[in-house]
């Protein structure tokens, strides 16, 4: 099968457990891999953005336990657990050396960009993202990721032209039970305005853009993705098979 | 002249005022001449002056240039020394990765583990290292991932095979960034963790 890997796929096989990388990589055995920059700007908006917001944070002070005051003051919801967790595990390899811990750093964003697409066949680029249009960069030495202004009005992609040429499965996935109703409401207020597709809303669109792009980029095509719940539905909806890797250990543990 | 001086005093003899005037004339032509020759001894000095500098100037620039060249023979002592040093630690990281691929002993691995983190470090200090930003990016990874892997598992042939490479990289010029990257993916591909986890 030609599998798209969505962004939680990309995260886990990536930054993931052994045990996390080991039930991806099983999964995506046998299969020819995909992905998107569509994608690529959602992992940079979200993992490389917490990895350089973090070496910042650092860099404040220099001195592990200011930077974990930081974290939890700076950094919330599940950006702050990876950061404490990133953090945490940087410290015990690094002997809370501050060298060692900014070597490590700025070796972690050479090798997270890398990774990205490892074992990818092709990256799709029917939306153009901006947000994938970017890389880290330095001033000083020190990295920082240049800011990407996604909002209504503001065309930096070439998402309208996307659901232009999706609109069926637009229109289809209006009627389906189990799509959030923020999802329809914004396939609605579409029909009349196509930036209504352009900022938030397209972050919000995310999973069902996924979908489409391997809809209409692969020929047998598949999603990859760890989120079941949300992707269940919209696979089903537009005829695509969704691939989740097993987990249940994390129920044991 | 003699002549015209003769009568001129001649005359001067007979008007006292005449001579006043011819005598404060003599002394105005007497201090000129002194004028005069006090501005040619300036000029004289000037010219001293001039060539003095220029001379400086010379001198300057070859006590600098000889200056550079012997600093430049240092640094290129002290560069081969570093890089000599360098090569030398990573050849002895090569050799105790050999030993200790005929181990089968998770304690043997955590001591010779120790061993090669510690000739890294070593290899972190050294400025020819230092300077150089793949190099000291190859020493972090492969410091990383010793310390990530050691006490999970034995390593297996394959893996020290791919820790010996970077020891490798370490002792080559002209690295690039896809050196380091191309190291990093063989070390995934051999199921070695290079980044701790994080999600």
């Amino acid at each position: 099968m030609d599998l798209l890997l969505d962004t939680t796929i990309q995260i886990d096989r990536i930054t993931g457990t052994r045990e996390r990388q080991s039930a991806v990589k099983e999964k995506l055995r046998g299969n020819e891999l995909f992905c998107s920059t569509y994608v690529l700007g959602e992992y940079y908006s979200n993992i490389v953005n917490d990895l350089v917001t973090l070496y910042g944070l650092f860099l404040m002070d220099e001195d592990p336990a200011e930077t974990m005051k930081r974290i939890t003051e700076r950094v919330f919801g599940r950006s702050q657990s990876r950061a404490i967790k990133l953090f945490a595990n940087i410290l015990s390899i690094c002997d809370s050396d501050a060298e060692q811990i900014k070597d490590t750093f700025l070796l972690y964003m050479d090798l997270i960009q890398d990774e990205f697409y490892a074992d990818v066949k092709e990256m799709l680029d029917t939306t153009q993202c901006a947000r994938a249009n970017r890389k880290i960069e330095y001033e000083e030495g020190v990295p920082f990721l240049p800011a990407v202004s996604c909002a209504k009005g503001n065309k930096v992609c070439e998402i309208c032209s996307f659901w232009k040429d999706a609109t069926a499965e637009a229109e289809k996935l209006v009627e389906v039970d189990g799509i959030d109703e923020k999802i329809k409401s914004i396939f609605k207020k579409a029909r009349d305005s196509e930036q209504e597709y352009q900022g938030k809303n397209c972050w919000t669109l995310g999973d069902i853009i996924i979908s489409v792009e391997a809809l209409k980029g692969l020929e047998n095509p598949g999603v990859c993705s760890s989120n079941k719940k949300d992707f269940q539905p919209i696979c089903d909806a537009i005829g695509i098979e969704l691939v989740v890797p097993d987990y249940s250990w994390k129920k044991h543990t | 002249m003699a002549k015209v001086q003769q009568e001129l005093w001649q005359k001067s003899c007979t008007d006292p005022q005449d001579l006043f005037n011819r005598l404060m004339f003599m002394k105005m032509e007497a201090i000129s001449k002194d004028l005069e020759n006090l501005e040619m001894r300036t000029d004289r000095v000037e010219a001293g002056h001039d060539l003095l500098n220029s001379r400086w100037k010379d001198l300057s620039a070859c006590v600098e240039t000889k200056h550079k060249t012997i600093t430049r023979k240092v640094d290129q002592a002290d560069a081969t020394e570093l890089l000599r040093e360098c090569s030398e630690i990573s050849k002895r990281a090569i050799e105790i990765l050999s030993k200790w691929s005929e181990f089968q002993d998770i304690k043997m691995q955590i001591q010779f583990a120790a061993v090669i983190v510690g000739k890294i470090d070593r290899l972190k200090r050294n400025a020819s290292v230092q300077s150089d930003d793949i190099k000291r990016k190859i020493c972090t990874l492969l410091r990383n991932v010793i310390r990530l892997n050691v006490a999970e598992d034995l390593f297996s042939q394959g893996q020290i095979e791919l820790l010996k490479k970077g020891f490798m990289l370490l002792d080559a010029d002209g690295l690039k960034r896809e050196d380091l990257l191309e190291l990093n993916r063989e070390l995934r591909k051999e199921n070695l963790m290079t980044m701790p986890a994080w999600e």
